[in-house]
């Protein structure tokens, strides 16, 4: 099913949802807390969306075509700032050669360390609160932070 | 017998598990070594027999599929070095990000094509004066 999902300025973004989960992805997303100690894990998986879902389609679907993700970016006015500005309700894009491949949304900027602490959806599995450089290299190690000027 | 190793082949599965969009998976699959390696030392005729055996099975687990767009990726790095991409050599249907993944591919080769552009010698002008 494709939902209306539309920019600031009125432009489609293509969107679609999954209705299972593998039995693979259930065992695997039990084990990402013993990948990922550091990071909260949080239960329940859902097919219905993903990262960019979570973050720019509060949880309804998925995005996964990356020329969507810069119509978002550039209609909805987010500019990017300096890791250490960023604080809760900004968003992280992960990218390699300029391409989105995850986003999550900033909770919380530990202070002093500037250590921004990050909520994102890890693929079928479950949404996760980790430190913005705690992710699995699929996503890459290029980041930026983004504030929405709307 | 697949081209991989058990220990790769839970790797590509963790990989595609995790992957949000086609894009991550693709540029992680790139330069994954184990990728590397298939296109490196693996005839592409090889690569596609073993691609037509998995992409016909019945079974599509997370590791059967992996495995198929860990090798189209190979398909696609030894297209890069032989200089020319062209059209896809299986039925990209059958996978569903493998559309995507081999228009960016393609993409990838119209953009960072190179022009050779020689510029004329310079003129050499003797004053005989």
């Amino acid at each position: 099913m494709i939902i209306r999902l539309q920019t600031a300025a009125g432009r489609d973004i293509p969107n679609a949802q999954d209705t299972e989960i593998s039995t693979y992805e259930r065992n695997w997303g039990a084990e990402l807390p013993h990948a990922h100690p550091d990071a909260d894990v949080f239960p329940g998986m859902s097919p219905t969306y993903n990262c960019h879902g979570l973050t720019f389609a509060s949880r309804r679907t998925k995005i996964t075509d990356p020329d969507a993700i810069a119509r978002i970016l550039m209609d909805d006015r987010y500019d990017q700032i300096d890791r250490r500005e960023a604080r809760p309700g900004d968003v992280i894009i992960y990218s390699r050669d300029g391409e989105p491949t995850h986003s999550g949304i900033v909770v919380e900027n530990e202070p002093d360390l500037f250590v921004p602490w990050i909520w994102s959806k890890w693929g079928n599995g479950p949404e996760v609160l980790h430190k913005y450089h705690d992710v699995h290299p699929v996503y890459g190690t290029d980041h930026r932070f983004l504030r929405c000027r709307l | 017998m697949s081209l991989f190793t058990q220990a790769e082949l839970s790797d590509l599965a963790g990989g595609f598990t995790v992957a949000n969009v086609p894009i991550s998976l693709w540029y992680w699959l790139d330069g994954h070594p184990a990728v590397r390696r298939v296109a490196d030392l693996v005839s592409e005729d090889r690569v596609l027999d073993e691609f037509g055996a998995l992409i016909r099975r019945a079974e599509r687990s997370e590791t059967i599929l992996a495995e198929c767009y860990a090798l189209l990726t190979a398909i696609i790095a030894k297209r890069r070095r032989a200089g020319r991409i062209g059209p896809p050599p299986v039925d990209l249907g059958t996978l569903r990000w493998g559309e995507p993944i081999w228009a960016r591919a393609r993409r990838d080769e119209r953009s960072t094509g190179t022009a050779l552009i020689t510029a004329p010698p310079p003129r050499l002008i003797l004053d005989e004066g």
